[in-house]
């Protein structure tokens, strides 16, 4: 997977370079702007410490981003992204992950992600500031139909007749011609986008079932001359 | 909105829309200016929010949800005695997103109330081609999403189309062969195996065999019997043991009554029985014969008793009850006169017995004694006058006369009867006739079981010639499995869903849906490729857990439906005949996490998508809080627009109160315009 932040958004100083804003517990690593929100790479600098300090001091973090946004007229959604793969305790970790549905807590002021590995945390920016839906064409979903059609019309029966079968090889062949005419039919009309007609998809093929009961009741008979 | 019809390529805007007498909109022309990218729609229930986006609906497919309205439901209930008769709804639509008046078009839908109550594409004028085909309720469950009817958003509970019947039309006719393939031509191939195998005959061969050598020896037995009456015939039989040897006899015997047989041994016995028969009714009525001669012709007799039994009948037809009606004139005692006689003596006689002197002939006799009595009958007949007896006699001859002569011929007759049947009987019975009637009798006796013995076998000889023939048509259905075998797989890769359109929305929806990041377990989701039970194609959802969405709480089924709806929306934009996405009341069931997510999805598709799949959205909410939070996530950044539409009013009389705002758009964030700088510059001294 391209797992490559988009640069085009990354935010830098008046030198060019990325912003990066430390202080009490987290540091953000990263910020992206553009028309759809405000993304923030974040990492815990501090984990040893009280919960809701670390958790407060996050807080203030995100409305402080949200606030001058606000102040500099660029209204987004402020989203924060973090990782918690190097956190290490496992409680700490569980207790984050709960944060992004705290709604007492962040009012909807911001979203918060919680991502376990660096490689999500890109995947997650990059897919808040992009969402890239492949374009595609039809033809591209028909082509395994397609394929599967041109290679299965040819006569379905293959290799030479066994001997018991041989006598009533040509009843054979006869019964699989017709089948592969109903076949080939119903593809040219579905091709040429006809109507779609089932009474008489299975009239042709009770037609063609009715033959193969004749048939074997000729055999059967000895009546069938081949 | 212009006067002017014009139909454009496909909608990516619309501009304004204007409902007369729809739902809650009642009177003429309620225009709404919905010029943006994204149209935030608010007010408190029962304000005509939902009617708003329904109307919108129903213009841009040309359906709505009948289960909830009929068309006639549609229309303005009257605020006064003045029925409504029609409601219309029209749509300034343009193909660009920023168009001028040169590129816009109108569409619209006119409904009279006494017009067909189906709705569909055909009724809104102007509106673009679709290249979804099949019916509208596709096209409007891929971009309308409405929050009291969320089920109709998946497949398996809409009841049209699917994505499946866009992409693969061909699927269905196939579907319906291997179907018939999988079921009712299966069994019927079985059955005409089982038919085939059945054939042999029911009585095991030897069986048969055994019955046949005994019904045969049984009637060789008899048949010597009749050989020794009949020159002609061949007098040995054989044993029954040898079928072989039976069936030359039998042609002997056909041959010396001059019958000539076929090749077909089939009827053999029955051939041999009617001549058997018919060689022994010769022979019976010939020694019939000889015994008439010593009584008669029999064929005269039974003529002649044939013909006196006519006459008889004629008789006792002509006269009805003629004995009782002659009793009625003869005496008890046949020794005493009857009735003519009586007169005959009176006619004969009165005229002597007037001449009688009775006093001197009887003295004064008491009328008591013997003497005295018949004094008194004399004195009687004196007084008659013998022409009266003359005329009674007259009459009771006319009456009696044809009826005596009728007794006399029935006398005559009844004679003439019995010695016939005396002859007859005598003719019929000798004893060389009843020993050839034993005869016949025992063979008809005997022959009828050989005969069906014979046949069973004839079966057996049947069935056995053609065991290669059935076991050819054996091989032949054998073969026709085999090929009904490969049609299946044939079929099945034909109607197997494309892996790729499956792995491609089930990744759509997964990243529309990542954007949640919902409860563990329900994402991603996973689309399954099933079909229900009308045969439709469908995606059946199912979370990671593997739970579907009938087991969805209300929050998580409505984000699957959004995450569905937009990923089959985006997927088929190349044949969508608009670009519109409606959301009506959707965040209700949102928490602020979730609400502030799905915002930014919102501004993805409105501001942030390029070409055809950019969309303009409408979303409404009641909530008030939500709707402000709402809106200062949605705000839009220079170059896009957003408008607000608040329904702050609705009166029986007007309708709904609408007020359209714009909606000031934020900085541009994306060129560096100084205001990128000035933003990280300010973070930079952020302290917290």
């Amino acid at each position: 997977m391209n797992n490559h932040l988009p640069q085009e958004f990354l935010l830098a100083d008046n030198d060019n370079k990325p912003v990066k804003i430390t202080g009490n517990y987290w540091k953000a690593e990263e910020i992206y702007l553009n028309n759809i929100c405000i993304a923030v790479k974040l990492k815990l600098t501090k984990i040893n410490d009280e919960l809701e300090n670390i958790k407060e001091a996050l807080y203030s973090l995100l409305m402080s981003i949200v606030q001058t946004s606000l102040d500099h007229d660029l209204l987004r959604p402020v989203a924060g992204v973090i990782s918690i793969d190097n956190l290490g305790d496992d409680s700490l970790q569980k207790d984050i992950k709960k944060w992004g549905s705290d709604q007492d807590w962040h009012r909807g002021a911001f979203i918060l992600f919680i991502e376990h590995d660096e490689d999500k945390v890109k995947e997650r920016i990059k897919g808040l500031m992009k969402l890239e839906v492949e374009h595609f064409q039809q033809e591209e979903f028909e082509s395994d139909t397609t394929q599967t059609r041109q290679n299965s019309i040819p006569l379905l029966f293959s290799g030479a007749p066994g001997n018991n079968i041989a006598e009533f090889w040509k009843a054979l062949e006869a019964i699989e011609r017709k089948l592969d005419i109903i076949i080939r039919t119903h593809v040219q009309e579905s091709d040429k986008h006809l109507p779609y007609d089932p009474i008489k998809t299975k009239n042709s093929i009770k037609d063609w079932e009715s033959e193969i009961i004749s048939m074997s009741d000729k055999i059967a008979e000895g009546e069938y001359s081949g | 909105m212009g006067d002017e019809s014009r139909t454009i390529g496909s909608i990516n805007r619309v501009r304004s829309i204007s409902f007369s007498n729809f739902r809650g909109f009642k009177s003429k022309n309620h225009k709404v200016n919905t010029n943006a990218d994204l149209v935030l729609i608010s007010g408190p229930n029962g304000y005509g929010k939902s009617s708003f986006l329904e109307g919108l609906l129903l213009v841009l497919t040309g359906w709505h949800d009948e289960s909830r309205n009929t068309t006639k439901d549609l229309i303005a209930l009257p605020a006064n005695e003045n029925g409504v008769e029609s409601f219309k709804i029209e749509a300034e639509v343009s193909d660009k997103t920023n168009a001028d008046k040169n590129s816009t078009g109108n569409i619209s839908i006119d409904w009279l109330k006494d017009e067909p109550t189906k709705l569909d594409r055909s009724k809104v004028k102007g509106l673009p081609e679709s290249l979804i085909g099949g019916d509208c309720e596709l096209e409007a469950r891929l971009c309308g999403f409405f929050q009291d009817r969320v089920d109709i958003l998946f497949d398996q509970a809409g009841k049209g189309y699917t994505l499946r019947d866009v992409f693969d039309p061909l699927a269905k006719w196939i579907k319906n062969v291997q179907n018939y393939f999988k079921q009712e031509f299966s069994q019927n191939l079985n059955a005409k195996k089982t038919k085939i195998k059945e054939k042999q005959p029911e009585e095991d061969l030897q069986t048969v065999s055994d019955k046949l050598k005994r019904e045969w020896n049984g009637f060789a037995e008899i048949y010597r019997e009749l050989a020794t009456k009949k020159d002609s015939f061949p007098k040995t039989p054989p044993d029954g043991t040898e079928e072989r040897n039976i069936a030359v006899f039998a042609r002997q015997v056909l041959e010396s009554a001059g019958i000539l047989t076929g090749t077909n041994d089939y009827n053999l016995i029955k051939k041999l029985k009617q001549t058997i028969i018919k060689e022994l009714n010769d022979l019976i009525y010939k020694a019939r014969l000889k015994v008439s001669g010593t009584t008669g012709d029999l064929q005269e007799i039974e003529k002649n008793l044939k013909e006196i039994k006519k006459q008889i009948n004629e008789i006792k037809g002509k006269y009805p009850d003629l004995s009782n009606k002659l009793s009625l004139f003869k005496a008890e005692d046949p020794d005493d006169p009857d009735m003519a006689a009586v007169f005959r003596v009176l006619l004969r006689n009165a005229e002597s017995w007037s001449q009688i002197d009775t006093a001197g002939f009887f003295g004064d006799k008491s009328e008591l004694s013997g003497d005295g009595r018949l004094k008194r009958v004399l004195e009687e007949f004196k007084a008659v006058l013998p022409d009266e007896a003359g005329k009674c006699l007259h009459a009771i001859d006319l009456f009696l006369g044809p009826l005596k002569k009728a007794e006399k011929e029935l006398i005559r007759h009844g004679k003439v009867k019995r010695e016939l049947e005396k002859k007859r009987s005598k003719a019929k019975s000798s004893d060389k006739i009843k020993e050839l009637e034993k005869l016949r009798k025992d063979i008809e006796l005997s022959i009828d079981p050989l005969q069906d013995a014979w046949q069973a076998k004839q079966d057996w000889n049947d069935w056995l010639s053609k065991q290669k023939h059935r076991e050819n048509a054996l091989s032949f259905l054998e073969e026709i499995e085999k090929l009904r075998k490969k049609f299946f797989v044939f079929a099945d890769n034909l109607t197997k869903p494309s892996e790729e359109m499956r792995k491609t929305l089930e990744k759509i929806a997964n990243l529309l849906i990542n954007q949640f990041s919902l409860v563990e377990g329900f994402s991603p989701l996973n689309f399954i490729q099933d079909s229900d039970k009308n045969d439709r194609y469908i995606y059946r959802i199912k979370t990671k857990d593997n739970r579907g969405t009938a087991h969805f709480s209300t929050g998580q089924r409505s984000q699957a439906a959004v995450a569905f709806l937009t990923a089959q929306n985006l997927m088929i934009s190349s044949k969508l005949s608009h670009r519109i996405i409606i959301l009506d009341d959707v965040t209700t069931s949102y928490d602020l996490s979730n609400l502030t997510r799905e915002a930014l999805l919102w501004r993805h598709m409105a501001y942030g998508m390029e070409g055809n799949q950019a969309r303009q959205v409408f979303i409404s909410s009641h909530h008030e809080d939500l709707t402000n939070h709402l809106l200062d996530l949605l705000v839009p950044p220079e170059g896009c627009s957003m408008r607000l539409l608040k329904f702050d009013g609705w009166s029986p009389e007007n309708g709904p109160e609408i007020n359209s705002y714009n909606v000031t758009p934020t900085r541009e964030a994306q060129k560096d315009t100084g205001v990128r700088s000035a933003f990280a510059e300010a973070l930079k001294e952020l302290k917290w």
